[in-house]
């Protein structure tokens, strides 16, 4: 037996991995090489040493660091991810399942899309919910109680479109109203629809009609902010009638801002 | 032991069911950790890289073949977990070597009940350290965690012939140094 071969058998009997019969041979081979056998001798020595050496053993938080990363495992996104790979997995299994599976999701995807007769409801919805608040308005704006007045007004100040009635209903409450503040709320609701003609000619009217210096003042400035050119006329009337400087002061005032625009 | 079922279990964890890690892991786990502190002689860090291999297992456990031999793949990822330890830390290492004094003074309490021991294992255990990586590496599997030469010549890639030669070899060497050592 040749000296590499073994020392390959002597490595397997170090590891306990030896037949008996090529433990027999490596015998054989030692008896006739002694000075080998006395070199291997001493390394089997060192070998065996290693036994003595020890090792400290791990602490408790190894085990509960596992524990930790296992229960993270489980609650990732990773988990999550495979269970979408099994999906996947198992609709390209066959060509019949994607093909059912697409044709199951369009109905789906045309099932869910709004249709054009539920859009045509949802406006319709709308504008009925427009004409409660409306009639609404109309009906607190007659109510006794101020408070319920001014309700009415900031209701007409919420609609998104002017309405005749609407507006009438405001001139009428900001020409005729017995409360001062339900008056001055119309006005400022009025303000909302400065573009239409009919409110633009009852704030000219109102100059006329309105006895209180408030009321003056206040729609003299909603005529400037609306830009009412013809109003300065019923102004300069109003100025030669009106005894309250402080209202003369602010038609002066409107008067010379309108006329220079 | 319990290669197939190992094998078995592993092809589990593949599939999904991950609880059947725990197994592994109390199979594994302390042989692992004797590995990594064969390597770095510092037990909070064997523990870490213990928790690192087991990480990768569930990360890479795709990769693990129908024929695969979970034995040699696991310590193939130790291995793996080791080597980037060590390419991260080889700057502080290699501090450490600079000042063997200082290293000295780190040293915890297991070594100071170590010193009580007999010279002889002390010098081995000296020569033992003094050792390459991969010299280091493979007593390491071959004789603390009893890995056969088989398996390991097939985590390294060579033959089983070549494995024990080399670990003749290493053996020689280490007796020679420890003598050295014991002068």
């Amino acid at each position: 037996m040749k000296k590499e071969k073994a020392l390959e058998l002597w490595q397997d009997r170090l590891t306990r991995e030896i037949s008996d019969q090529d433990e027999k041979a490596l015998e054989n081979f030692l008896k006739e090489n002694p000075e080998v056998a006395n070199e291997w001798e001493k390394l089997e020595q060192t070998w065996m040493l290693f036994d003595d050496i020890d090792r400290p053993e791990p602490s408790s938080e190894m085990d509960a660091k596992f524990e930790g990363m296992m229960a993270g495992w489980k609650s990732s996104g990773e988990q999550q991810a495979n269970f979408i790979e099994v999906i996947l997995a198992w609709l390209s299994r066959s060509w019949q399942v994607g093909l059912a599976s697409l044709v199951l999701g369009l109905f789906i995807g045309w099932w869910m899309l709004p249709s054009q007769n539920q859009s045509q409801n949802i406006s319709q919805l709308s504008s009925e919910i427009q004409d409660m608040k409306k009639l609404m308005m109309l009906t607190l704006i007659e109510q006794p109680k101020a408070q319920e007045r001014i309700r009415a007004v900031n209701i007409a100040s919420e609609l998104p479109s002017a309405d005749e009635k609407v507006i009438e209903a405001l001139i009428t409450t900001m020409n005729m109203d017995d409360n001062l503040n339900v008056r001055l709320a119309s006005l400022e609701a009025l303000l909302n629809y400065g573009n239409v003609p009919e409110v633009r000619s009852a704030l000219i009217e109102a100059l006329k009609v309105q006895e209180s210096a408030i009321m003056l003042v206040s729609i003299a400035d909603a005529l400037v902010v609306i830009q009412e050119k013809s109003s300065v006329e019923a102004m300069e009337q109003l100025r030669e009638t009106i005894e309250d400087d402080l209202v003369k002061d602010k038609l002066d005032e409107s008067i010379k801002s309108l006329t220079s625009i | 032991m319990n290669l197939l079922e190992d094998h078995a279990l592993m092809l589990k964890v593949k599939e999904g069911d991950v609880e059947k890690l725990n197994l592994l892991y109390k199979r594994y786990s302390r042989r692992f950790f004797g590995f990594f502190y064969g390597m770095t002689k510092d037990g909070a860090t064997s523990e870490d890289l213990v928790q690192n291999v087991f990480m990768r297992i569930l990360k890479y456990k795709h990769s693990y073949a129908e024929t695969g031999d979970f034995e040699v793949w696991a310590f193939q990822l130790a291995r793996n977990v080791h080597k980037d330890h060590y390419r991260k830390n080889k700057r502080y290492a290699f501090q450490e070597d600079m000042d063997p004094w200082e290293q000295e003074l780190k040293e915890n309490r297991n070594k100071e009940i170590e010193m009580e021991k007999s010279d002889e294992l002390n010098y081995l255990k000296k020569a033992l350290e003094n050792l390459s990586v991969e010299k280091r590496e493979l007593i390491e599997l071959v004789r603390f965690q009893k890995v056969k030469y088989a398996k390991v010549a097939e985590m390294l890639g060579v033959t089983e012939s070549a494995i024990k030669v080399r670990v003749h070899r290493i053996l020689k060497e280490l007796r020679e140094s420890y003598l050295e050592l014991d002068v």
